[in-house]
């Protein structure tokens, strides 16, 4: 397919309001609210166990809006695999939990309790658990409401996430490879390191790595070749920190997935100005980009680029 | 849709389903009025299909007779291209596969049925929601579970059902929301008050309306 920035699609139903700019916004897909004001630089992501921004930022409304404890919902494939979708009186992202039982952030689940006749008779009960995907906190979630084609990330697939921040999102990306795959979760930051190893104590396929992702030497006992890279690292020398770990680890024809918030890279140029210039950057360093796609409902002048990684020649 | 519901517990489930079924009628004769004034109606896929067919039959048929002698000809059938099978009939699969962690066939209970119509008509349930259009979609998901959803252990008590107001299916939970809120139900009365009165100011009102002058 031809490579064209687009803009973002109509994800499932009304998105809500984001942070705090729009009250009172009953979200139609994914949780209300999000992440209460403005992130933090690098390593600081927002949304550690706090009882969650919503707080009275989009939350109003009192009983309605989002999905409440104890509602019935439909749980239905998503078209990338590995995820899933639920319906409702609202639409929500899901992943089905590699670890039942134990929500990571405060998130809602969706349990299905299915009971079966074993061969004595006796019932048995079997659970299975779904997290819900909030996009207003997550970037690939936002990504995938709007519609990306590929995520290169599947069952069984490795993964290379750079700038894991607390694994919020990196827990859900465990949850679609499953236990066949593996996560491994780059971060700088110790503080928020320390919350990664914690959410990795419970998903054995993640593997958390507490380095600079700009030194993809330091952790290359650590890291087999993947089939995707994951970037939300929000730096400046953005591009240059994903060809690095992209030569070292990752497979000819593999997938690269890049956050890119214009504000971290350029503040005083256009946003479009920005991404297309990281994306020439990408080209130099043979990732060819495949899409771009803005999260803008989800956040404000960030897009994701798709790319392959080429074969040198 | 619902506006003569009376509480849940004295509707049947032939009442429910007819309802139901009158509802999705009335949706989608308005849904076609709208249509017919955008675009003409272009042929269904199924149309196209029927169409093609015999002419995809008659070029094999001649080709097999020109290569071939004639003896043999005789002696060889034509294969007649068969219909092609839908999607429905070529899966048998009882699951989702692997790639979706074995997410079973959905099981389509009665009550599963009236959850899905409903489903579809949700948009209706609350006006103020925007709900993307998925008339695309098949009414009953080839794979699909019905769960539960479980609160976050942050959240407030509002985002928690309460014991008596958890329910085993949509349907019963919509239905259980009108008996506390009654919207439709008021929604019906205030029509109904603005169409039935018929007392002096309102026809007053309504020939100045009309002609402009007071009748």
């Amino acid at each position: 397919m031809g490579f064209t920035p687009r803009g973002g699609r109509g994800g499932f139903g009304d998105r809500g309001g984001r942070g705090g700019s729009r009250g009172g916004s009953r979200g139609g897909f994914g949780d209300r609210g999000g992440r209460g004001g403005g992130r933090g630089g690098f390593g600081d992501r927002g949304g550690r166990g706090a009882p969650r921004g919503a707080g009275r930022g989009g939350g109003r409304g009192g009983a309605r809006g989002g999905a409440r404890g104890g509602a019935k919902v439909l749980v239905e494939p998503h078209r990338h695999e590995g995820v899933f979708v639920s319906r409702g009186k609202e639409d929500h992202l899901l992943t089905r939990s590699v670890a039942p039982g134990i929500e990571v952030y405060g998130e809602k689940r969706v349990t299905i309790d299915d009971t079966t006749k074993g061969e004595d008779g006796t019932p048995i009960t079997t659970k299975v658990e779904y997290r819900i995907w909030n996009p207003f906190r997550s970037k690939l979630a936002a990504g995938i409401i709007g519609g990306i084609d590929n995520i290169y990330m599947k069952p069984g697939s490795k993964v290379l996430y750079l700038g894991a921040a607390s694994g919020t999102s990196v827990s859900h990306v465990a949850d679609i490879v499953g236990p066949t795959g593996n996560v491994y979760a780059v971060e700088f930051s110790h503080r928020s390191g320390r919350d990664l190893v914690n959410m990795a104590q419970n998903r054995t396929n993640v593997i958390p790595i507490v380095e600079d992702a700009r030194h993809p030497m330091k952790y290359r006992m650590l890291v087999p070749m993947v089939d995707c890279i994951f970037a939300d690292v929000a730096q400046p020398d953005q591009a240059r920190i994903v060809a690095l770990n992209a030569q070292q680890f990752l497979k000819v024809g593999g997938g690269v997935v890049i956050s890119i918030k214009a504000n971290c890279i350029d503040s005083t140029a256009a946003p479009e100005a920005v991404f297309a210039q990281e994306v020439q950057k990408l080209r130099a360093e043979r990732i060819k980009p495949q899409e771009q796609l803005t999260l803008e409902p989800y956040e404000r002048d960030h897009c994701i680029v798709i790319g392959q990684y080429q074969e040198a020649n | 849709m619902m506006a003569n519901i009376a509480p849940s517990t004295t509707l049947s489930d032939d009442q429910i389903d007819q309802l139901l079924k009158e509802a999705e009628v009335r949706l989608q004769a308005k849904q076609q009025s709208q249509n017919d004034k955008a675009v003409v109606a272009v042929p269904s896929k199924s149309d196209i299909v029927k169409v093609s067919k015999p002419e995809v039959s008659a070029p094999k048929a001649t080709t097999s007779t020109s290569t071939k002698d004639n003896a043999k000809s005789e002696e060889l059938s034509i294969r007649v291209p068969e219909s092609r099978r839908s999607k429905k009939e070529m899966t048998t699969k009882t699951n989702a596969g692997p790639s979706w962690y074995n997410l079973p066939k959905t099981d389509l209970t009665p009550q599963l049925k009236k959850d899905l119509q409903l489903l579809r008509m949700r948009d209706v349930l609350d006006s103020k929601r925007f709900y993307r259009k998925d008339s695309s979609r098949p009414l009953v998901p080839e794979f699909s579970s019905v769960g539960t959803i479980i609160e976050g252990p942050t959240d407030f008590y509002n985002a928690r059902l309460t014991k008596k107001e958890r329910k085993r299916t949509l349907l019963e939970e919509v239905l259980e929301t009108e008996d506390v809120t009654r919207k439709f139900k008021s929604k019906y009365g205030e029509i109904q008050d603005v169409k039935t009165s018929g007392k002096k100011g309102h026809y007053k009102k309504m020939m100045e309306n009309r002609y402009g002058r007071k009748g």
